[in-house]
């Protein structure tokens, strides 16, 4: 394409477009066959290295691999690996004395292939003869790899038990030695903390391990791999250092596992290892024996005596049922085998959804119970819900959406079909080599696996090959040219896996069925057709309706996550291959590589990139294919979205989504909401589900207009974004060759001016075109928009390709789907505010000064409005940024003093509390709990393969609080938290006067017949608001959560809550002023 | 006098100079920079302040080859600036702190007005972020101001510049430099200046290492040899440069082995004149970055073989272009001579039949330093 590199050519100067199908110079290949094809130069395979170290081996290894995939076919593939090392065993060893006398001569070995033939085939016979050895080295091996099964005690007698018991026989049973070793239990929950504090490093450094351990361990079971599991449970056991990384919840993992499928003496031999590891078992591990005894049909007084000493452990059998993550068919065996023992046992009924009401008196009016519950219906009947349900169900399920562009589509020349059909071969190749390579990559992690390495072994078998392989093609499809780096390229597959992986669950787990018969139920309160007699909000209905199961899906560290997609990456890298002339596809052709490892320099950084080959770039544009995808979750929703209950339940269907939307690894912010009593959310959960309950259309008028005028090559002054191809050019006359160094640079300048405007073009266009191919897709369909909210508590809708935020254009794209006459007020809404252009050079500054805004950024702000006006003098653009923000400082602090005030106060706090250790929290005035995500940065490092990829996290807790940006963001996240809770106030508010209604930010929307009466709540709201003693209470809170208990002697707490206590004076303004305000929301 | 004085230990010396800094302080009419406040002692700014060193470094910069036009860089209290103006050369000094800025006028109007003045930070000039620059720092209005012409690249030298490079952004100063050479900008404008610059011991060697010296040679060496031709003229010990300990006043050291390191460190006067044939039909200021991005791409992994670094450099096949530069396959990295990057370069540019030769791309580097 065009943004390839302008300057070359033979003065080194002007540009080529390169055409398609021009042929690439074709290399001899030399002795670098064509299977080791040049891109695996990086891969660290073990075979990788010998190349490296001689040809001779390269060429050698290459007939020992042969001999390999020979032997290969006869045994399952997952031996491979193995079978590698087996090889590479006899070629370390002396009797192959010739090869090293070869690697020797290899100058002149390489020139005399004859000779080279020859000494091949004498490889060949020896290899003959060693076959035998091998084949019964490989048995010798793969007995030694059997999977571990009878765990190797550290304590003497603890062992000394076991092994007597195995060798008695007849062997006493197994219900016997399980009674006696929980009777013997040690009455220890975990271990005592062994670290010094002082090493802050090294631990965290060890809790990472030991979650990624249990991550694994949870995986394999999830991923029916649970002898692997065992074996390394009891690998790590076996080694006392090891084994102190162990901790109850691993032991608990494999018992539930063990459990599950009634495999009563695996289940002894782990309790065997924790009674070595001296933990003693809590509820779950009981919970596990009892679901065993269960499933096994045991009698009745080998329940009673594990019941029996469960009690003697101070453990209520009522909890059983209440306080422990099991599914349903889990909790079912269990009192299948309670009830065995007790006949008469009632398991707690699940507690009844608590009615217990907000008690916020902002929100007193919404729950009150006087009036019955208001908010506004879909206009749709039950039926025509239904049917949408299943329809949105169907699109989650199959976890992808296929969208036509609206791009034009080509002309079906013969280049066109030819390119298409090209591609097309391609891709089933690739399909097929993906798979194979992604069977060698799971041996090889298996092997690791075996042999206690940290292995992605269970997270490579959640998903079949085939659905990793077509995950893998998607990426490839929509690498930009450009290429991605490899982070976030890894840290997005990963995510996706996981993501698919949850679906998949909910699937297995028939909660499809439960669900639907839910929701089914909740429409009749939704439908225009049904009534329901209780007066509840969606929510409380959706509570009323069932209870929420706890989420068992965990997400994995991130480091789990980065790490798959990365290896999913690097077998893109090495797999992917095409001919190096496209436009003759044959077998003898020699294969170039698709995508290239390349870095990039970022001042001081080097940054990882994954960029396609130009020539498959030009190909996809060539075919012009014209089908995009999407992932289900990004695509609005075609029912009313499931109602927020949790910080993790709601919106889509099955697709995971989160309450409070967060950088991927930082987790506080989850911990806070679960953390928090669940009538204080009540006020977020209802605005966030109402909010999504908006039904929406596709303005069919305005999308036909702009497609025409998208497809017309845009018109960025309408906000329609031209393609790249319409960006500026570089002038086109060649510079002769003695052009002057002068004139060279600026072409260079020009050059990467062009190519700038370009790519901001391109993913300007790009944006448009997901946004419009979507809109195409849902044209003439009803649709919601599922919403959730930053960490400050500002709503967002989920989908991001389309939906009511951002451009002119975006909006103007959507409707309400239920439309209603223009109210005679409704001429307001078209009201345009004069005077604008003055005052928008200083009005970013003046708004953002109350949040801090320096003096140097203000500069910059003013100075990019005034380039933005055409028609101001540009060389005095300096002095004239200068002098205006000089200006607005000096008159912004005359009438915000009392403002500053606050300001300096909320800052200084802020500073106070992030060097005393801790991040700053608040609750809002409708009680969302707010942590700012700001800590130093971790930096967490994943070697070998490709490249060493490091992330850093600025939201690890672990690390202490970054003061500089805690204190500087603290006023303009404290002033976001009021505004989005007056966002919901009004929102809530609205809809139970019947409005519909629906917001960005602080841009409120509702039928322009209404506007009149949102006009008059969002203003009530916000002198109710504003008339609590919000700062008063922010003080209390600060005071109670930072400077009370323990801490409260130190003298820098005491400092801190002398600095809290000292709460500013609001200013004198007249809130009642507000009501009558023109301007007040404009 | 100077020479048995800058073998003593720091504290020595510091004993023994209060009395020979002020004596020269005199003879060279200068009292006033002594209220100069001592800053932190890592940023302290060096200055040259002993005369013999100015006359050592004298015939370095007069040669008689046609250009007697100096450009100093934050000359200070003046020594070299006298030096030469003595010798007769005409000299534009460019100083950064106002304090020295009447010092330096007076010394010029005693001297014959060869002489100009000017405050301002030469580091500073033409800063690449093409956004709007205080006119001080643009280097085309202050050339015009002094009336200095463009030579061709393939002329003589209208210009020399000498000072002290800076230690507090050393590397990114560097890089400004570089980029300026090779892309014909800031001071390269007016053709091929000539730098003579004191570095720091470590960086100069940096700058001049080869094969010959593998656990010195960087990316860098190879971009600094391939634009200029390098040339290590003088050593000075790091103390005859230090105002404080010269002066007599000093401030409690951070630690002690940073101050210990420090002193104990030469700077050395390094010659750098750019190359006649820097510029060919390949290498152009319009594709250098992609010469940069290659050598350091190179040096990420400075002990692998060039065969596997070229697979990540460019689509064309590796064993093609290896053959054409005449290399081994099996050649390292650290193998390769200052040109050989620059012929590696231009084969590869050069090659006709590939519309595509790199997989580099403009929006990968950010070039703005």
């Amino acid at each position: 394409m065009s943004a390839l590199r302008w300057g070359r050519g033979a003065a080194g100067l002007g540009w080529a477009l390169w055409p398609a199908g021009r042929p690439g110079l074709l290399a001899e290949e030399g002795t670098l066959g064509g299977l080791w094809g040049c891109r695996r130069s990086s891969s660290a395979s073990p075979c990788e290295q010998d190349r490296r170290r001689d040809w001779g081996h390269a060429e050698l290894l290459e007939v020992l691999e042969a001999r390999v995939r020979q032997l290969q076919a006869d045994n399952v593939s997952e031996m491979r690996a193995k079978l590698l090392d087996v090889a590479r065993i006899p070629e370390a060893d002396g009797s192959q004395s010739p090869r090293k006398v070869e690697a020797g001569n290899e100058g002149a070995a390489l020139g005399l292939t004859s000779r080279w033939a020859q000494k091949l085939h004498k490889e060949k016979l020896v290899m003959q003869k060693r076959k035998q050895k091998l084949e019964e080295n490989l048995q010798k091996q793969a007995r030694k790899h059997q999977l571990r099964v009878e765990p190797q005690l550290l304590n003497r007698q603890l062992a000394g038990w076991l092994q007597r018991w195995e060798r008695s026989t007849p062997r006493s049973p197994w219900e016997e030695q399980l009674a006696q070793l929980l009777q013997e239990a040690p009455k220890r929950l975990s271990r005592e903390e062994q670290h010094d504090q002082a090493n802050r490093l090294s631990k965290m450094r060890y809790e990472a391990q030991q979650q990624r351990l249990l991550a694994f361990l949870e995986c394999c079971v999830l991923a029916d791999q649970l002898p692997l599991a065992h074996h390394v449970l009891v690998m790590h056991h076996s080694k006392s250092r090891q084994q102190r990384a162990l901790t109850l919840p691993m032991y608990n993992t494999l018992l539930l596992g063990w459990a599950r499928k009634g495999s009563f003496k695996e289940l002894v031999y782990v309790f065997f290892m924790m009674k070595d590891a001296g933990l003693a078992p809590d509820l779950l591990s009981y919970a596990a024996a009892l679901q065993c005894m269960g499933r096994l049909d045991q009698d009745a007084s080998t329940i009673q005596r594990c019941l029996k000493q469960m009690a003697q452990d101070g453990l209520q059998l009522q909890e059983l049922f209440t306080s422990l993550p099991l599914c349903k068919e889990d909790k079912a065996v269990l009192l299948r085998a309670v009830r065995k023992a007790e006949p008469t046992f009632l398991p707690p009924q699940p507690p009844l959804p608590s009615f217990e009401v907000n008690t916020s008196p902002l929100l007193k009016e919404i729950y009150s119970t006087d009036l019955p519950a208001s908010f506004p219906k879909q206009h749709l009947p039950l039926e025509t819900l239904k049917d949408l349900f299943r329809q949105q169900l169907s699109v989650e399920m199959a976890t992808i959406v296929t969208v036509d562009s609206v791009e034009k589509a080509p002309s079906l020349t013969e280049e066109v079909l030819q390119a298409r059909k090209t591609l097309q071969e391609l891709r089933t190749r690739w399909e097929a080599e993906l798979c194979l390579a992604l069977q060698q990559t799971k041996a090889r992690e298996a092997q690791a696996a075996r042999e206690g390495r940290p292995s992605l072994f269970p997270y490579l078998c959640l998903l079949s090959e085939g659905e990793l392989t077509q995950l893998m093609l998607q990426t490839l499809q929509v690498l930009s040219q450009q290429g991605e780096s490899l982070l976030s390229l890894a840290q997005e597959l990963g995510m996706r896996i996981f993501n698919r992986h949850v679906v998949q669950r909910k699937q297995l787990n028939d909660e499809v069925q439960a669900l639907q018969e839910r929701y089914f139920k909740y429409l009749h309160l939704l439908a225009s057709d049904t009534q329901v007699v209780m007066s509840r909000l969606p929510r409380q209905h959706w509570e009323a309706l069932g209870t929420t199961e706890a989420s068992q899906d965990q997400p994995w560290p991130l480091t789990v996550v980065v790490q798959l997609g990365k290896q999913l990456a690097e077998v893109l890298v090495q797999t992917v291959k095409m001919p190096s002339n496209l436009a003759q596809l044959q077998d003898t052709q020699k294969l170039i590589p698709v995508l290239y490892h390349v870095y990039s320099f970022q001042s001081f950084r080097q940054i990882g990139i994954l960029k396609p080959h130009p020539a498959f770039i030009q190909l996809l544009e060539t075919a012009a294919e014209r089908t995009m995808t999407f992932e289900s979750a990004e695509v609005p929703m075609l029912c009313p979205p499931l109602p927020w209950t949790s910080p993790h339940s709601g919106a889509f269907l099955l697709s995971p989504t989160k309450l409070m939307r967060s950088l991927e690894g930082t987790i506080q912010h989850q911990r806070l909401l679960e953390g928090c009593p669940p009538t204080e959310l009540h006020g977020a959960l209802d605005a966030l589900t109402q909010l999504g309950n908006c039904a929406w259309r596709v303005n069919g008028r305005v999308l036909d207009l702009v497609l025409t005028i998208f497809n017309a090559k845009g018109c960025p002054r309408l906000g329609v974004p031209s393609p790249a191809s319409e960006a500026p050019r570089p002038s086109k006359h060649r510079l002769p060759a003695n052009a002057s160094p002068e004139r060279k640079t600026e072409l260079r300048r020009e050059l990467a001016r062009c190519l700038k405007v370009a790519r901001e073009m391109h993913s300007l266009r790009t944006d448009a075109l997901y946004r419009l191919s979507l809109a195409q897709h849902l044209r003439h369909r009803v649709f919601w928009l599922p919403h959730n909210m930053d960490f400050r508590g500002r709503t967002y809708p989920c989908p991001p390709h389309f939906n009511h935020l951002g451009s002119d254009l975006a909006r103007a794209l959507l409707e309400f789907a239920q439309g209603r006459p223009l109210g005679p007020h409704g001429l307001n809404v078209a009201k345009v505010l004069e005077g604008f252009i003055s005052r928008k050079v200083v009005k970013q500054t003046v708004m953002t000064v109350v949040y801090g805004v320096t003096r140097y950024g203000g500069r910059l702000q003013i100075e990019k409005r005034l380039r933005e006006l055409s028609d101001f003098p540009q060389e005095f653009v300096w002095q004239a940024s200068h002098y205006l923000v000089r200006q607005v400082f000096n008159s912004l602090q005359e009438m915000f003093s009392s403002t500053r005030a606050i300001q300096r106060w909320l800052t200084e706090s802020a500073r106070l509390i992030a060097r005393s250790g801790l991040a700053v929290e608040w609750v809002t005035p409708l009680g969302i709990p707010i942590i700012q995500p700001y800590h130093h940065d971790s930096k967490v490092s994943i070697s070998g393969g490709i490249q060493s990829l490091t992330f850093c996290s600025s939201g690890d807790t672990n690390q202490k609080p970054n003061t500089l940006k805690q204190k500087n963001g603290f006023p303009p996240n404290f002033i976001h938290s009021l505004d989005s809770s007056h966002m919901m106030l009004t929102a809530l508010h609205c809809y139970r006067k019947g409005l519909t209604f629906v917001s960005v930010h602080d841009c409120f929307w509702t039928h322009a017949a209404d506007v009149a009466v949102m006009n008059q709540v969002c203003r009530e709201q916000f002198v109710r608001l504003h008339s609590q003693p919000i700062l008063h209470d922010l003080s209390r809170f600060l005071v109670e959560r930072y400077c009370s208990g323990p801490r409260s002697t130190n003298a820098q707490v005491a400092k801190l809550q002398e600095m809290l206590l000292s709460v500013p004076k609001t200013g004198t303004f007249d809130l009642d002023q507000v009501k009558h305000s023109t301007y007040f929301f404009s | 006098m100077w020479a048995p004085m800058a073998g003593l230990s720091p504290r020595l010396t510091l004993a023994a100079f209060p009395g020979a800094a002020r004596l020269c302080l005199w003879r060279a009419g200068a009292a006033r920079w002594k209220g100069v406040p001592a800053r932190n002692r890592l940023e302290s700014k060096r200055y040259i302040l002993s005369p013999d060193l100015a006359e050592t470094m004298v015939p370095f910069l007069l040669r008689n080859d046609g250009c007697d036009l100096i450009l100093e860089i934050n000359p200070g209290p003046g020594i070299l600036t006298r030096a030469l103006l003595q010798r007769g050369a005409r000299v534009i000094a460019l100083e950064s702190d106002k304090t020295f800025i009447p010092h330096l006028e007076s010394l010029g109007k005693k001297l014959g007005g060869k002489l100009h003045v000017l405050h301002c930070d030469f580091f500073k000039l033409d800063p690449r972020s093409f956004g709007v620059i205080k006119p001080v720092v643009n280097s085309k209005l202050l050339f015009q101001k002094f009336g200095i012409e463009t030579l061709p690249w393939s002329k003589g030298i209208p210009l020399k510049v000498v000072g002290i490079f800076p230690t507090k952004n050393e590397k990114k100063m560097i890089w400004k430099v570089l980029h300026d050479i090779y892309s014909c900008t800031s001071i390269y404008r007016y053709g091929r200046v000539e730098l003579n610059f004191f570095f720091n011991e470590l960086e100069s060697q940096r700058m001049m290492a080869n094969p010959l010296n593998p656990n010195l040679y960087y990316a860098l060496s190879v971009l600094w040899q391939v634009a200029y031709d390098v040339k290590l003229l003088h050593t000075e010990p790091w103390s005859s440069f230090d105002m404080c300990s010269q002066s007599g006043q000093r401030e409690k050291p951070e630690s002690k082995e940073s101050l210990e390191q420090q002193t104990q460190q030469n700077l050395c006067l390094i010659q750098l004149t750019p190359h006649k044939d820097l510029f060919s039909q390949h290498l152009t200021s319009v594709n250098y970055d992609v010469f940069f991005h290659m050598t350091k791409q190179c040096f990420l992994k400075r002990h692998g073989k060039l065969i596997d670094h070229l697979t990540s450099l460019s689509p064309i096949d590796a064993m093609d272009i290896l053959k054409k530069i005449r290399q081994d396959k099996t050649i390292k990295i650290i193998d390769m001579y200052p040109s050989d990057f620059k012929c590696l370069f231009e084969t590869i540019e050069c090659s006709k039949d590939h519309t595509c030769k790199w997989l580099y791309d403009d929006f990968m580097e950010d070039v703005i330093v």
